[in-house]
C-alpha cells in the first residue's frame, strides 16, 4: 500500500501543475464568461451542461491523454519499468488520477456554474455524460500506443469508428430492430469497464520487457477487439433472429395483438418469439392465421414494423388499419402507411393514400414545430393523430381529401370519424358533423355512428 | 549472482547475444567489455527483467528476472547510463519514491554517501549537472545494499573532471562494501581502475572471461578478440 501511494503521490506531483491551474482557470473563464455573455445564457440549465462537458475534455487532452504517453517522451518509462513494483503499480496509479480528474473537474466545473448562477441539471448532461466519460476513457487507453497525447483524439475516433462500424451496419441496414432493454447501457458499462483491462494490457503488458509503441498497440487492439465483439456478436444474433420467418405456431410465440376479422375466420396477428420479447420491444412480426386450419402466412417485410391501433382489438366485422411504420435503410424520414385488413378475405392490402412522410407533415404546417413527433397514434379510423413532445396540437387526414387538418384546441380531446360522406366528431357523447375547413360542428346531434355499418 | 547460459536475445534481425554463457564470481567487480553494440547493456537489461531473451536461461542471485521480476530487482542495483527520473524529482524525493519498494532500504546509507559523494538532496534532478545526477543514480542504487550492482556505462558522456569524480565515488563504494558487481563499459581506463575480472563482450558471446591479467595474457582463442581491443586493453592496464 505504502508503495501504491508513493506511486500517487509521484503521480500528483507530475499532474500537479495542470489540477491546481484548471482549479484556478476555471473559475476565472466562468466569471469572464458570466460577465459578458447574457443572463439567459448563463443561467440556463445547459450553461452548467456545457462548462461540464469542456471541463471534461479539458481532463481528458490535459491529463487523461498525456499521463501515459509522457512516460515513454521523457525515458522515465524505463525508471518505472525496472522498479520492483514493475509497470503494473504505476498504471494502477495513473488510472486512478485520470479517473478521479475525469470525474472530478467536470463536477468542479459544472459547481461553479452553478454557483453563477446556472439553474438544475440539464437531462442530456445524464444522457451523454457516461458516453462521454467512456470516450475519453479510451482516449487515455489509446494514449498508451502512442509517442504523444495529442494523436490520442484521431487515433481514438479511428479505432472506436472501426470498432462500431459493423455493428452501426447491422443496426441501420434494419432500422426496424430495437436493442433489448438495457442492451446500450450494458454495451457502455462493458466498453468502460474493458478500458481499464485494455489500457492495462496495453501499457503494463505492451511496455513490459522494453517493447515499443507496436508492442503496446497491438495488445490494444485485441483487447478493443476483444470488448467489441459482444457487440457484434449480439448485432448479429438480433439481425438474424430479427430477418428469421415468424412461427406463430412456436410454443414460444407471444401474441401482442389480435385482430379478429368478420366471420371470426382470419385475424390478423403481431406477435414475437418470447426468448428475444421484451416490454420495449417495438418490433413485433404480423401475420395472418386462418382461425380455420391454423395456417398462417407472414406480412410485410423486415423494414416494415406494424404498429397495431390498439393492444387488442376485439371481434368485429368491418376491416381494421394496421399502421405501417417503414423506415428505409439509410432515409432519416419515416413513411407512414395504413394497410387495410380485411377480416373477410384475410388479405392485407396497402391503401393508396396514405404514403406520407414527417418531414412532409412539417412543410404541410409550417408553425409545427421542427421536432419529432414521440408518438402517433389513430383514433379514429381513418385519420391520425401527431402528438409532440413541445405542445400537443393534434392534426387529423382526411384520406378521401387527401388533406391534413389540425383539429382546434376546445375540440382535440374529442373523437372523430372520417367518412367519405364527411366528417363526424364526438364530444362528451355527443356526436355531431364536423368541417374539417371551417373546424366547426355543425348540424343536429345525431346519433353515435353504428360502427359496423358505417359507409367506408 | 548472475547466472546466464546460452543467452539468445535478437532485435528483429540482429542477433545481439548469440549463446552468451556467463557466471559471475561473488564479492567481484567484473567488466564487461565490448564495443558499441556488442550487446554490454542488453545484457544487464536482461539481468533487470526490462527485456527477456529468446533463448537460453538467466538467473539473478537465484531468481528467475522474467518470472520472478520482484525478487530479482529487490536483489540488484542498477546505474543507467544517463538519469532517467523526473526533472521536477529532488534525489531526497526519489530516495522517497523508491523506499517503500525496497525492503532492505537503508536511510543511514543514503545519508553517508550523499554526504561522501556531495549529492545535492534538495535539487531537482532537472537543475543537476550529469555528474551530479549521476552520483544520485549511484546512491538510489547502492541504498538498498543489492546482492548484485549493476553498472551500464555509468561514465559515458561524462567530460574527464566529472568522470573522474564519479570513478572515485564508485570505487570509494565498491571498496566499501564486498559487493558483486558487473559493470559495463567500453572504456578501458574504467577497466582497468575497477576491475577484479573481465568479461570480453564479442559477437554476442563472451570471447574472454578472467581476471584481469589472465585475460591479457592468455591465447585469444584464435583472434577472437579484436587486435585494437586486446592492445587497448593492454596499453590501459
Amino acid at each position: 500500500m505504502r508503495v501504491f501511494a508513493r506511486y500517487l503521490w509521484k503521480e500528483w506531483r507530475d499532474q500537479r501543475v495542470v489540477l491546481l491551474g484548471a482549479l484556478v482557470a476555471i473559475p476565472l473563464l466562468l466569471a469572464l464568461l458570466v460577465f459578458v455573455l447574457p443572463r439567459s445564457v448563463t443561467e440556463d440549465e445547459s450553461f452548467g451542461m456545457v462548462t461540464a462537458f469542456a471541463c471534461l475534455a479539458l481532463a481528458a487532452l490535459a491529463v487523461g491523454n498525456e499521463a501515459l504517453p509522457s512516460e515513454s517522451r521523457r525515458q522515465t518509462a524505463r525508471l518505472l519499468a525496472r522498479l520492483p513494483g514493475g509497470l503494473d503499480v504505476a498504471f494502477a496509479a495513473k488510472l486512478c488520477v485520470v479517473l478521479a480528474t475525469l470525474i472530478a473537474l467536470p463536477l468542479y466545473g459544472w459547481s461553479i456554474a452553478a454557483a453563477f448562477g446556472a439553474s438544475g441539471v440539464d437531462p442530456r448532461l445524464h444522457e451523454y455524460m457516461p458516453g462521454a466519460f467512456a470516450v475519453a476513457l479510451w482516449m487515455f487507453v489509446v494514449s498508451s500506443w502512442l509517442p504523444r497525447g495529442a494523436l490520442a483524439i484521431p487515433a481514438t475516433a479511428l479505432t472506436l469508428g472501426v470498432m462500431a462500424l459493423p455493428v452501426y451496419l447491422v443496426w441501420t441496414h434494419n432500422p426496424m430492430m430495437t436493442p433489448r432493454e438495457g442492451a446500450l447501457e450494458a454495451g457502455i458499462v462493458l466498453l468502460t469497464m474493458g478500458a481499464v483491462w485494455a489500457g492495462w494490457w496495453s501499457f503494463a503488458r505492451g511496455r513490459r520487457f522494453s517493447r515499443g509503441a507496436w508492442g503496446s498497440s497491438w495488445r490494444g487492439l485485441v483487447a478493443t477487439t476483444v470488448l467489441f465483439s459482444p457487440a457484434w456478436a449480439y448485432s448479429a444474433i438480433e439481425s438474424h433472429d430479427f430477418h428469421r420467418a415468424p412461427d406463430p405456431q412456436s410454443e414460444r410465440w407471444f401474441i401482442q395483438t389480435a385482430y379478429i376479422g368478420t366471420g371470426q375466420r382470419f385475424a390478423f396477428v403481431t406477435g414475437a418469439d418470447t426468448r428475444r420479447f421484451h416490454p420495449r420491444a417495438r418490433v413485433s412480426k404480423p401475420v395472418v392465421v386462418d382461425l380455420r386450419d391454423g395456417t398462417w402466412r407472414a406480412v410485410g417485410s423486415p423494414h416494415e414494423s406494424f404498429r397495431p391501433l390498439q393492444r387488442v382489438y376485439p371481434a368485429s366485422e368491418y376491416p381494421v388499419i394496421a399502421l405501417v411504420d417503414l423506415k428505409e435503410p439509410g432515409n432519416k424520414t419515416r413513411h407512414l402507411w395504413t394497410h387495410y385488413f380485411s377480416g373477410a378475405t384475410g388479405s392485407v392490402v396497402k391503401s393508396g393514400w396514405s404514403d406520407m412522410l414527417f418531414s412532409e407533415v412539417q412543410s404541410l404546417v409550417p408553425r409545427l414545430p421542427r421536432v419529432a413527433p414521440d408518438g402517433y397514434t389513430f383514433r379514429v379510423r381513418y385519420g391520425w393523430a401527431v402528438s409532440l413532445s413541445k405542445g400537443s396540437r393534434r392534426f387529423l387526414r382526411d384520406p378521401f381529401a387527401d388533406k391534413l387538418y389540425e383539429i382546434p384546441q376546445e375540440l382535440r380531446r374529442g373523437q372523430y370519424f372520417v367518412l367519405k360522406s364527411g366528417w363526424l366528431s364526438g364530444v362528451r357523447g355527443s356526436w355531431r358533423r364536423f368541417d374539417p375547413k371551417t373546424q366547426e360542428r355543425v348540424g343536429p346531434e345525431v346519433p353515435r355512428p353504428d360502427w359496423a355499418n358505417t359507409d367506408t | 549472482m548472475l547466472q546466464a547460459t546460452d543467452l539468445v536475445m535478437r532485435f528483429k534481425k540482429n542477433r545481439v547475444l548469440d549463446g552468451l554463457t556467463l557466471d559471475l564470481a561473488p564479492g567481484a567487480v567484473t567488466v564487461l567489455l565490448g564495443s558499441n553494440g556488442a550487446g554490454k547493456s542488453t545484457l544487464l537489461k536482461l539481468a533487470l527483467g526490462v527485456l527477456k531473451a529468446g533463448a537460453g536461461s538467466l538467473a539473478v542471485c537465484g531468481f528467475d528476472p522474467v518470472k520472478q521480476p520482484k525478487h530479482a530487482r529487490r536483489a540488484v542495483g542498477y546505474v543507467p547510463d544517463k538519469p532517467d527520473v523526473y526533472d521536477w524529482m529532488t534525489p531526497r524525493e526519489l530516495y522517497r519514491f523508491l523506499k517503500p519498494q525496497y525492503p532492505t532500504w537503508n536511510n543511514d546509507k543514503v545519508e553517508r554517501s550523499c554526504t561522501a559523494l556531495d549529492v545535492p538532496m534538495d535539487r531537482k534532478f532537472g537543475a543537476l549537472s550529469r555528474g551530479e545526477g549521476m552520483k544520485a543514480m549511484l546512491v538510489a542504487a547502492l541504498a538498498h545494499e543489492p546482492e548484485l550492482l549493476l553498472l551500464d556505462e555509468p561514465f559515458a558522456g561524462l567530460d574527464p573532471v566529472v568522470r573522474e569524480e564519479v570513478l572515485r565515488g564508485i570505487i570509494a563504494e565498491l571498496r566499501a562494501d564486498e559487493r558483486t558487481v558487473l559493470c559495463a563499459t567500453h572504456d578501458l581506463d574504467v577497466a582497468a581502475r575497477i576491475a577484479d575480472r573481465v568479461a570480453v563482450l564479442h559477437r554476442g558471446k563472451i570471447a574472454q572471461h578472467g581476471d584481469l591479467q589472465d585475460v591479457l595474457g592468455g591465447d585469444d582463442e584464435a583472434g577472437r578478440i579484436p587486435d585494437r581491443m586486446r592492445l587497448l586493453l593492454a596499453e590501459a592496464v
